[in-house]
């Protein structure tokens, strides 16, 4: 029962793989000399790799298995050896390795100097060869080394490329996109996919090019070789390349099930250790552990069924291998027998067959790597794909705004259908004070929300210093308007980069000066490291009434001529509080002040109060006006100032 | 865990072991039937019946392989993942009997990291590493002794010098490599970190018109992640090509020196073609070498984690047990302080408290002033100094919470379901409970009308795979689910909060009739739905500051008063 609840969805993607490989190619492009440098190794590579079984070959058939035809001369006690054309005594290797000169009939035994003067060529050809072997490891190692290098490095570098646009792109998406697309997916976009398609570079290019090059330089030197005995090999390699592609296939299917199952073990654990209370409250503990138990056993069935895979076709491989190897000898000695193929060739062949099976295993162990890079690829490119906002870079911002808004028969809602504000209209004028009030959920957070465009309103006009704010640059204009929400978000990094957001151009000093206009240089000189100090876990150590006092300060240094302020309602101690209001009313006497307010003082101390009802402006004016009508204003003061602590 | 797991298997292991040596065994055999095979060639006979013969040993031989590499594998490798199964079965077990506080200072992701990496590296351990020990120990050997006696000793030891020089580089580059591989993910969670900042801080972003700062940002943090994976790349794109050519060079030496005696008849040719395939055979095992140190290495820091979760020691400790035969259902709180066995404040001071059986008893207050750790010490959910709570006159160190458990029924806060069907979730305590009876109890909680509106009835999944439920009727199933135990008190714990006035009232006054005796006690924050409750306790920072009826408390004018004021404007509020 447990599976079917658990099991998890097959996530099956449409791969349009040459449409992601066309994008794909657009960030390689600038990489072009290092992939055909790499290209180039490889090649390199590939051909040196083939070369040792043909020089171990040589060093058999030209050195060690070199025929003699020899002259026998007798000088006294002691005998010559002469190597002419017209010899016709050969030298034999006895089966204890000793050497005998003889033609069938005659024998007689040779000294090791006397071999060793006879055979002076071949023991220089062999010391020759070896020297040849040790420079080719050595190139081997460079250019292998070289090789992989410049591919990891391109991989490297085009993710890099890929993930700074992604981000960029993300960056500039309508705010609406992240209400629905969970930030950890978004990261997982830009870090980890970004990250399987480097793979992708390294796999395809690395090993499937050099798979592919060593197959085809093996079948051709083998041919070259010998022709016959080439063929034969080849008439085996279908049956090699099903086996691993069966194994292959085979394989992913096992690990498919171990994954899934993986998964369902997984996902019963964290459920499980999450509702651990409710399984002991009940008293299922015994129940539970069964039924983990049934999930844990299909697990270790599903492993050993891919161990099972593993058991029958390794073991299967290398008897393929062996088989191979044993027909290949068996006809490479009838050649050897019948004079029609030389000593070395055979075991070159041997050695060749060696390396043929990497390749082929390997290409189709890359196969996966290849589809999941691909995959997500494409999960990338469709995020790319998503519209941008526009922000109109071509239209001007003024260098400061007046700064009057007015909202004019606004109608909005989050998602297009609900709507949370509805057909509100109000103006305020430069420099005043306004401080909205209204229930929890009532709408007035969304104003913060529409004033700069981060959200389109539905219907309607709003207004700053008269002129549509579409009719601005909106990222010029955003720079413009100070936003303080009630929970502010924090960097990880110090406090004056917090401050700063990061713009090195604005100096330290400009920072301390902006700190102590809103009254948050005290507590930020208390700190262990003062405006150095790190922010960590998102500002966690600060309170809330701090982190405005902060954010109070950003809207200081970058110069706003608005400011919207959403006053935190818990955490905020009450000298922070008294320094939060201080430093409200020194910045409302320079810019245009929006508060949603919370606090009994701001309301007191606002030019005029607007209070939003169910999504609506039903009444506005000041403090005592609004007391005085005895409408809802008269109830949301009682309930959240009066009665404020009885929550 | 490991001893007692080794006592239980260990003769699959040796099973396993005795297959492994036979697979080196039998891979001695073919280098010399081919040397043989080459010898025969060059002696001049050339019998090929006899060579037919050889050629026939080797796929004999082949043969052999093929049944000792299947065995080996099932035996070893198969133990290794028994074990796996067996420590995820031990694990869980024990954490079905850790209580609560153990879960409130271990994250979720912690033991779900010690479920999956460490019970996968300790695997890694126990299976792959003793198949490279004793194949590097046993090969090794044995090879070595293969090549000296049947061909040369010189040669033997000209030819396996750079081999020792394998274990030390792959011990040495595996420590660079995992030591630069950590340092790759740091830069890569680093990276993470800023990526998943910057899109949860997209609106102040935004708002201040920063993009381009933060695209630099990320540029540099991606910049310094590709510039730790090229260190990286550097000391591993070298170290394959290392490996190579060092076991490349030893055959090198072999051809130069075993070359030179073939040419001055001091070995043969097939004896030659023996020792390089001999040869050939030492490089695996030699590379292993390091890689086992690492993988025991890592394995054993990882059974320390494990162990230190199998080593917890449950706090709940029952003394002098009582199996409470007849249950009266009489609770009562004497002078009661409470600290959090976490914390170091007391929440709780000098309670007195008290469930006559059969009543219905209110707890309300003001966030956070204890209402909750109130409820949650009578189901026993954390440990009480002793003479403080009494059920039925015994103290609750005595009972033990099963049997604590089968009589109150503790409904928490936060809801939590399985992803089952909403039929298994109600019946969540008793799954032999029939149809009709799952139903009762959904209607009592005022949920079946809900449920039967759902495309598949009681058969709908709950969670991501199926429905997803409002908050109110999550809350009402878990009503349901409690009730299903038919306990003689029922606590619940501010949990219809999701749920509208009217409703809350309505489960609540069904709860007392269903069962004339059923004690209830109810923390609520919304107190228009207990104001029919025999006493209801007011609670404020950890104190209990008024207790009445409903009536008595508004009468007083205290605090009770100002937050039934407060919420009867709240309701005017919503209802305009």
């Amino acid at each position: 029962m447990a599976q079917n609840v658990y099991s998890e969805a097959e996530e099956k993607l449409k791969v349009e793989d040459w449409k992601v490989i066309f994008r794909l190619w657009k960030y390689t492009k600038p990489y072009l000399p290092i992939l055909i440098l790499a290209l180039v190794l490889i090649g390199a590579s590939t051909g040196l790799d083939l070369l040792p079984p043909l020089l171990s070959k040589m060093v058999i058939d030209d050195y060690m298995n070199n025929e003699y035809t020899l002259v026998v001369i007798h000088e006294g006690d002691s005998v010559r050896f002469i190597d002419t054309e017209e010899g016709t005594f050969s030298l034999k290797q006895s089966e204890s390795g000793d050497y005998v000169v003889t033609d069938g009939v005659l024998q007689y035994p040779i000294t090791r100097e006397q071999l060793r003067e006879l055979r002076t060529e071949d023991l220089n050809g062999i010391g020759q060869l070896a020297f040849y072997m040790v420079m080719i490891l050595i190139s081997l190692f460079f250019i292998n080394y070289g090789q992989v290098f410049a591919t990891s490095y391109m991989g490297q570098k085009i993710t890099h490329g890929i993930r700074v646009d992604l981000f960029s792109h993300i960056l500039r998406v309508p705010m609406r996109f992240f209400d629905t697309n969970p930030s950890g997916r978004l990261a997982t976009r830009i870090a980890n996919d970004t990250e399987n398609m480097a793979e992708f570079f390294t796999s395809v290019i690395t090993s499937i090019v050099k798979d592919v090059l060593l197959l085809g330089g093996i079948i051709i030197i083998m041919l070259n070789l010998s022709f016959r005995l080439g063929l034969i090999t080849l008439l085996i390699l279908p049956v090699i390349a099903a086996a691993i592609f069966l194994f292959r296939y085979f394989d992913r299917l096992a690990y498919r099930k171990v994954r899934t199952r993986l998964a369902i073990i997984n996902a019963f654990l964290a459920e499980h250790i999450s509702g651990m209370s409710i399984t002991q409250l009940f008293n299922q503990e015994r129940r539970k552990r069964d039924e983990f138990d049934g999930v844990n056993k299909n697990h270790f069935k599903s492993l050993l069924e891919q161990l099972w895979v593993f058991a029958i076709f390794r073991p299967l491989l290398d008897l393929l291998y062996y088989i191979t190897i044993a027909v290949v000898v068996w006809f490479g000695v009838k050649g050897i027998v019948g004079n029609v193929l030389e000593f070395g060739v055979l075991v070159a062949f041997v050695s060749y067959i060696d390396m043929f099976f990497r390749p082929l295993n390997d290409i189709a162990e890359k196969y996966d790597i290849v589809q999941n890079a691909l995959a997500s690829a494409e999960k990338i490119f469709k995020l790319m794909d998503e519209k941008e906002e526009i922000y109109h870079p071509e239209k001007a911002v003024p260098s400061s705004f007046e700064g009057s808004v007015e909202f004019e028969n606004v109608t909005f809602a989050y998602d297009g259908e609900h709507n949370v504000l509805k057909d509100i209209s109000f103006s305020v004028k430069p420099k005043e004070k306004i401080a909205f009030v209204g229930e929890t959920g009532a709408g007035k957070t969304s104003i913060i929300s529409i004033l700069t465009g981060l959200y389109r309103i539905q219907y309607g006009t709003i207004r700053i210093d008269g002129k549509d704010i579409y009719d601005y640059n909106l990222q010029g204009l955003r720079k413009k308007v100070g936003v303080v929400l009630q929970d502010v978000f924090l960097f990880s990094g110090s406090i004056l980069d917090n401050i700063r957001l990061f713009d090195s151009s604005i100096s330290r000093e400009k920072v301390i000066s902006a700190a102590k206009y809103v009254y948050a240089h005290s507590f930020i000189e208390k700190l262990s490291n003062g405006y150095d100090t790190m922010i960590l876990e998102r500002g966690g150590t600060l309170s809330a009434g701090e982190r405005q006092l902060i954010a109070l300060a950003r809207a200081v240094v970058f110069d706003t001529d608005i400011l919207v302020l959403d006053e935190a309602t818990a955490n905020v101690d009450t000298e922070t509080e008294a320094l939060i209001q201080k430093a409200m009313e020194r910045i409302s006497s320079e810019k245009t002040m929006i508060t949603i307010a919370h606090r009994l003082s701001t309301i007191r101390n606002a030019d005029r109060i607007m209070v939003i009802h169910k999504g609506s402006l039903v009444e506005s004016g000041n403090h005592e006006e609004l007391l005085a009508k005895g409408g809802i204003y008269t109830d949301l003061y009682r309930l959240q100032y009066e009665l404020g602590d009885t929550a | 865990m490991i001893r007692y797991f080794l006592k239980q298997n260990w003769y699959r292991y040796l099973i396993g072991i005795l297959f492994l040596i036979s697979v080196d065994t039998l891979m001695l055999i073919t280098p010399r039937i081919m040397g043989s095979i080459v010898d025969e060639l060059r002696s001049g006979v050339q019998d090929m019946e006899y060579i037919g013969l050889l050629i026939l040993a080797v796929i004999g031989v082949a043969f052999g392989l093929f049944i000792t590499r299947l065995f080996w594998r099932v035996f070893i490798m198969g133990s290794a993942r028994r074990f796996e199964y067996y420590a995820r079965k031990t694990l869980f077990q024990k954490l079905l009997d850790m209580p609560p506080t153990f879960y409130d200072k271990t994250r979720v992701g912690d033991l779900m990291a010690r479920f999956t990496n460490d019970v996968n590296a300790v695997r890694m351990a126990m299976g792959p590493a003793i198949v490279m020990t004793i194949d590097s120990i046993f090969l090794i050997s044995v090879t070595i002794i293969a090549m000296g006696s049947f061909t040369s000793w010189e040669l033997t030891w000209i030819a396996i010098i750079p081999l020792p020089l394998l274990a030390v580089v792959s011990t040495f580059f595996g420590r660079i490599i995992h030591k630069r591989f950590k340092k790759v993910q740091a830069a890569f969670s680093n990276l993470t970190d800023t990526v998943e900042e910057s899109v949860s801080g997209a609106r102040l972003i935004k708002s201040y018109g920063i993009e381009g700062l933060r695209n630099d940002t990320l540029s540099e943090k991606s910049d310094s992640y590709v510039q730790e994976n090229i260190k990286l790349i550097k000391v591993w794109g070298m170290f394959f090509p290392l490996i190579q050519m060092l076991s490349m060079l030893g055959s090198v030496l072999a051809t130069l020196f075993g070359g030179q005696m073939v040419v001055l008849g001091q070995l043969t040719l097939g004896e030659y073609v023996t020792f390089t395939s001999y040869l050939g055979m030492l490089i695996w095992p030699m590379t292993a070498f390091g890689w086992v140190i690492n993988m025991v290495q890592r394995g054993r820091a990882s059974y320390k984690r494990l162990l230190e979760v199998l080593e917890e020691k449950n706090n709940i400790v029952v003394e002098d047990p009582v199996s409470l035969e007849d249950f009266n259902g009489h609770i009562s709180l004497k002078r009661l302080t409470f600290t959090y066995p976490t914390g170091n404040r007391p929440v709780l001071h000098d309670i007195d408290f008290e469930v006559i059986p059969g009543s219905k008893v209110a707890i309300v207050g003001t966030t956070g002033s204890g209402k909750s750790t109130l409820a949650k010490l009578i189901a026993r959910l954390y440990p009480v100094e002793k003479g403080m709570l009494f059920i039925d006159g015994y103290d609750i160190n005595r009972l033990p919470p099963e049997v604590i458990r089968e009589r109150i029924a503790y409904v928490p806060q936060e809801t939590f379901l399985f992803s089952e069907t909403i039929r298994n979730n109600i019946r969540f305590g008793n799954m032999k409970l029939t149809d009709s009876e799952v139903e009762k109890y959904a209607a009592i909680a005022s949920i079946h009308e809900d449920i039967l509106g759902f495309p598949k009835g009681y058969d709908t999944l709950v969670g991501e795979r199926g429905v997803t439920l409002s908050g109110g009727q999550k809350q009402r199933v878990a009503i349901a689910r409690a009730l299903i135990k038919q306990t003689p008190i029922i606590v619940l714990d501010d949990c219809l909060s999701a749920v509208d006035t009217e409703t809350e009232k309505k489960i609540l006054d069904s709860l007392k009739d269903s069962q004339g005796k059923r004690s209830i006690v109810v923390v609520s924050h919304r107190l228009k739905a207990v104001v029919d409750a025999d006493t209801i306790y007011v609670m404020h920072e950890g104190k209990i500051v008024e207790r009445g009826t409903h009536h008595e408390l508004v009468e007083n004018g205290g605090l009770y008063q100002r937050m039934y004021e407060r919420q009867m404007i709240e309701e005017k509020l919503k209802e305009d």
